[in-house]
Formats: structure tokens, sequence, C-alpha cells
């Protein structure tokens, strides 16, 4: 966030120019409101979650990058000043630009806390992020001042490390072993193996620990089988590697049982899959429905029939972006919210990120197309979430143009 | 060395470097382009694979073999099998763009041991499942809903590690048949002649009975 002390003026002057643009040239364009435009490149802070912070930073860049107004390109004491958008007859960019970033507000990340921590930043007051990134829905109290906006899908991931077989858990064979009731692996598989199982704790103020507790319906390091490293920390989510050197320490102390084939610890599908350096020889097992045997791909993310799918989420304020009107899914998005500021700034972000495919036109008249390869918007936010590991949010599961919305 | 001997020799030594650089960035190409030298991948059954004409997923087994093995990973590395829709030739080949996202499966490492492996693959036959693409993959005298680019020729790519290893990737083409399908060029063209031959044939056996009557009346 930032104070802008020029705001007021820029306000002004913009206000001047609608009057004044009605008797000026057809050619001239203007910041959209309604999209939180106001002109002035505006910056946005956002924080928490580790699973959603490479993926919303390549989305944030892609937006950062898009084609906006015509900009104030020399110092000026007034305005517009240097990199705000010009005004009147000289703003004769196509209209279409204030369909993607039009002020060029500029969409930043800080280093992950925790889906939890960024929650807890933004409706802390003063608040410290503009939105917050997370891998949980909002908690009905955090959903009293804001909105969840699902944006891509995920799952937990149950792994193993090499030497331990894989085969699928049922959801009570996992309450078992977290809740401590299955200890061995030989209780988990149905043998006289009486080898421990060590399952691992994590970072409580992770969404990855959030969605994993609410599936399993208890505190998933409460047990007292459940590790912790050696410095009694719970263990920073989606990175095994911590995981496996306390392991391999335990060894070295003399306990044997924590050999690499008996631990097992959970994490982000997405962020295991996309960058082996974080899981290295890291086997997921399968899901038992009790009818089937499901794998983990990106399909049965998709329809649920891998139990533990969840969505990922910017959560803003109410008053920065709210839907109202028609919406559903791929229906362009209807909202009302913040016209100015970073408040403003957040909601233009937030609104295109979730446009679906019809806002973002191969002609490029609605929208400008990418003028770096020349793909549309829409695309470009595909291939983002799909490099990292992630998904869409499913057609069927779209409640806001392409995201999945919770108010 | 004399002056002219060093100029030579400097000049053989140039000549070595851009034969080397120029080998190396040949290698480089292929290697992006096709993947590791020896690797094969391919699919059962083989193409065309025969589908009804509302199938819409059609089960698979991709095999593949002399995958790059890793000191680090000595069980096995992870892979990944993906549909797509252009090769790995195409220049602008990109597989977050070109593949279909919800296709990809991923399997265990200890199902690709010694860079060698197979797996159940399921393969989209029509539409692109995720709604938001235009292309799908089609046999050559399917058409397409309005909209939908028809693919006669999809790949099947195979890599390992994470999806976007391109110094890994394996493809091999993906085409499909229809199996009770009304073919009408085919039919037409077996039929026309023998209709043909049929009615010169009755033409001919008409006249001559005809003759015949003629003649013995």
């Amino acid at each position: 966030m930032r104070i802008n002390l020029t705001k007021p003026i820029a306000i002004a002057a913009i206000g001047s120019m609608a009057i004044v643009g009605l008797a000026q040239s057809a050619g001239a364009s203007a910041p959209l409101p309604a999209n939180g435009q106001d002109g002035i490149h505006n910056e946005v802070v956002a924080g928490g979650s580790d699973t959603t912070y490479v993926v919303d930073g390549d989305i944030s860049t892609l937006y950062n990058r898009a084609p906006g107004c015509k900009t104030q390109n020399s110092l000026s004491a007034s305005a517009p000043l240097l990199a705000d958008c010009l005004l009147g007859a000289a703003q004769n960019i196509p209209q279409a630009n204030f369909n993607d970033n039009g002020d060029h507000d500029i969409v930043s990340h800080t280093y992950p806390t925790g889906s939890g921590a960024g929650i807890a930043g933004l409706i802390a007051s003063p608040s410290v992020y503009d939105f917050a990134r997370s891998s949980r829905p909002a908690n009905a109290t955090e959903l009293a001042t804001t909105n969840s906006w699902g944006f891509a899908k995920d799952a937990i991931a149950i792994g193993t490390l090499p030497g331990r077989a894989t085969g699928s858990f049922t959801k009570a064979q996992l309450q078992g072993i977290w809740g401590c009731t299955i200890t061995t692996w030989g209780a988990l598989l149905g043998t006289a193996d009486t080898t421990p199982i060590h399952p691992y704790a994590m970072n409580t103020s992770s969404g990855t620990y959030g969605t994993f507790q609410t599936y399993l319906g208890f505190d998933p390091n409460a047990g007292g089988c459940v590790s912790k490293l050696q410095d009694n920390t719970a263990p920073f989510e989606n990175d095994w590697k911590p995981v496996i050197a306390d392991a391999a320490a335990k060894v070295t102390a003399g306990n044997a049982s924590f050999a690499p084939q008996n631990i097992i610890w959970w994490g982000s599908f997405g962020e295991f899959k996309t960058y082996p350096y974080k899981a290295p020889g890291v086997a997921y097992w399968s899901f038992n429905n009790g009818t089937s045997i499901v794998p983990l791909s990106n399909a049965s993310v998709a329809n649920d029939t891998y139990a533990i799918s969840r969505f990922l989420y910017r959560i803003a304020p109410k008053s920065t972006i709210s839907l109202t009107g028609t919406n559903g899914a791929n229906v362009q998005i209807s909202d009302t919210g913040a016209t100015s500021g970073s408040a403003g700034a957040t909601r233009g972000y937030i609104k295109w990120a979730c446009q679906p495919s019809s806002y973002f036109d191969a002609a490029g008249a609605n929208t400008a197309l990418n003028p770096f390869d020349g793909s549309t918007y829409f695309s470009g936010i595909s291939s983002a979430i799909n490099n990292s590991g992630f998904q869409r949010v499913p057609a069927a599961q779209r409640t806001a143009g392409a995201c999945n919305y919770t108010s | 060395m004399n002056q002219h001997l060093v100029q030579r020799y400097s000049m053989k030594q140039r000549m070595i470097g851009y034969v080397a650089t120029g080998a190396s960035v040949v290698a480089a190409t292929l290697m992006l382009v096709a993947g590791p030298v020896g690797a094969t991948v391919g699919v059962t059954p083989s193409n065309p694979v025969p589908v009804s004409p509302g199938q819409t997923s059609v089960p698979i087994t991709v095999n593949w073999s002399g995958l790059p093995t890793s000191p680090a990973l000595p069980l096995g590395r992870r892979i990944f099998i993906t549909q797509c829709k252009k090769a790995p030739s195409d220049p602008t080949f990109q597989f977050g763009v070109d593949c279909s996202n919800l296709s990809e499966i991923t399997l265990n490492p200890d199902q690709n041991p010694a860079g060698t492996g197979s797996g159940q693959f399921t393969a989209f036959h029509g539409v692109e499942p995720s709604g938001d693409e235009t292309w799908g993959c089609f046999a050559p005298n399917e058409t397409p809903p309005a909209g939908i680019t028809a693919i006669p020729t999809c790949y099947i790519r195979v890599t390992q590690d994470t999806e976007s290893n391109i110094a890994d990737q394996q493809f091999t083409t993906l085409s499909f048949s229809l199996t009770n399908a009304v073919t009408p060029e085919v039919s037409s063209a077996i039929l026309l002649p023998v209709t043909a031959a049929v009615i010169v044939a009755g033409a001919a056996f008409g006249i001559t009975r005809r003759r015949r009557s003629a003649a013995a009346a």
C-alpha cells in the first residue's frame, strides 16, 4: 500500500477531465472506476500462502505488464505525475486497454507467512495487506468482512519416501495415522509388520495445514505420535527437505525407526509435482473411497473423486470487491467495490484475473492481447496456473466468471 | 612458430571451435525437439486407436524406455503423461498451452525404474475436456462442434521429474478411427460399380432372353 498525496489532485483532475471530455475529441479514452481505476498507478501488496506464492506472482506479472493507459513519460509537478495516465484528449489509446490493467497498477507479493497469517494481516486494523493469498477458504469469522475468490484447484497429496511401496488410504486410515490409533505399518496394511509409522506435523499458519485439519476433523499436530522437528517446531509446508533431514538426524541419534521409508507427510500436490527439489523421490498414495482406488491426477482432483481437493484463493475485503447483479460460471464479473487507490487497484486485479474466456477476445477488441506473445490473457493465466502444477477451477464449480466465489 | 604459423594454428583452432559449437547447438536443438537419444515412447493399442462416435475417453497403455536416470534418485524419477495438440518440432510448442492440463497423469518414481516403464492413461477423444480450450482430437472423418478445431493427429507426451521438463520429453502420435461409422466414400466406391454391373447384366440378360424368344418364335 502507498499513501499517495497526489491522489486528491489526480481525482480532481480526472473529474475535470470527465466534464471537459464531453467537449473534447471522440478519440479520448478514460479509466474505468468500475474496474477500480483512477488514472494513478497504485501499488497492491498481497501476503500469506506459500502454496500460491509463485502462481499468483506469475499471474500478477502478466497483469503488471498488461497494456493500459498512455502514460505521462516525463517528470511533472502536477497531475498526471510520471507514469500516471495522461488525461483528456491526450489519452487516445483504445478504450479496450482499460479492460486490462488500465492504470498500470503494480501487484506485488510479500514472502510467504502462511495463509492464516496472511488473512490475519488483511483483516487487521490497519491492514498489512490489500488482499491475502490463501490455500484454504476464509472461515465464517473472516468472511464477515472478506470474500474468497477461488482461482485455481489443488489437492492434498499424502506422500512417503523411497523404500516404501505406495498403496491407498481411506479417510479413516488417515484419521488413524494422525490420530495415533494406527501406529504401525502392519496396522495400516493388514500385516504383522510392527515398524512404527512416523507422521509429521505442519506449521499451523499454513492453509495446507488448515485444509488437512478440516478434512480429518481434528488437529493433525496434536497426537503424541506426530513428530516435530528437533527444535520442536512444526515444519513449514510444502518442503520435504527439513523433514528428511530431521528424520536422518534422529536415525543418527540412535532411533532407527525414523528411516526414510517410515515417514509420512502431506502437502500441496501442485507444489510437489512442479518442484521435485522440494520433494525428492516422494511417492503419492491413492485414495480408497470404499469401492474403488482413485489415483491422484488432475482429473481426479477436478471431479473430486480424489477426496482431499481444495481451491486456492485470493481473499479481499468486501468493501474492495463484492459480487452484485447477475453472476455465474463463465459469466463476466458483475461487481461493486472500490473505485480508486490501492483498494481500487486490488479490485481491478481480482476482477481481471477471474474473468471468463469470453472477456478476453482473441481479436484484441475488448481487451488487448499480450504484447509479448500475442495470446489472450485468459490463455496466459491458464498457462501460469498449469505451469505451477494446479488447474483452473473446473467449469462445473465456477460461480463467478472463471472463479469460485464465497461470501 | 612464426607469425604465419601462429595465425594458421589459431584459425584451425577457431574452425574446430566453430564446428564444435555448431555441433553442440544442433545436438542441443535435437535434444529439445526429440528428447534424449535412444529414448522411445509408444501406445497400445497402436494408431489409429478405434473409437465409437460418441466415445469421449479411451483407455490406452503408454510405454517408454531410455529416459535418463539420476544417481540422486536411484529408485526412479516421477513420470508425467499428457495429451497434446502439437508436436515438439513445432517451434511454437509450449506444454502449458498446447497440452491438455486436465489429461495429465503423474506416476510415482517406482513406476519408472531405470528410465523405463508403462502406465495406464485415459486419452480423450473429441473436445478437450476442460471446457476452456477450443481444440480436440478427432478421427479424420469426424466433424467437430462449431468453434472447435479438429486435430487429426494428437500427441502423447511423456517426461519426468516435473511437467516442465522439455529436455527429457518424448512424444508419440495419437490418432483415432471410428469403429461403427458409416463411411460414404468407401460405400459409394463399392456400391456404384456393383449397382452398375447389376443393371448392365440385367439388361444384357433381358436382351438375350428377348432375342432367344424372338428366335424361337
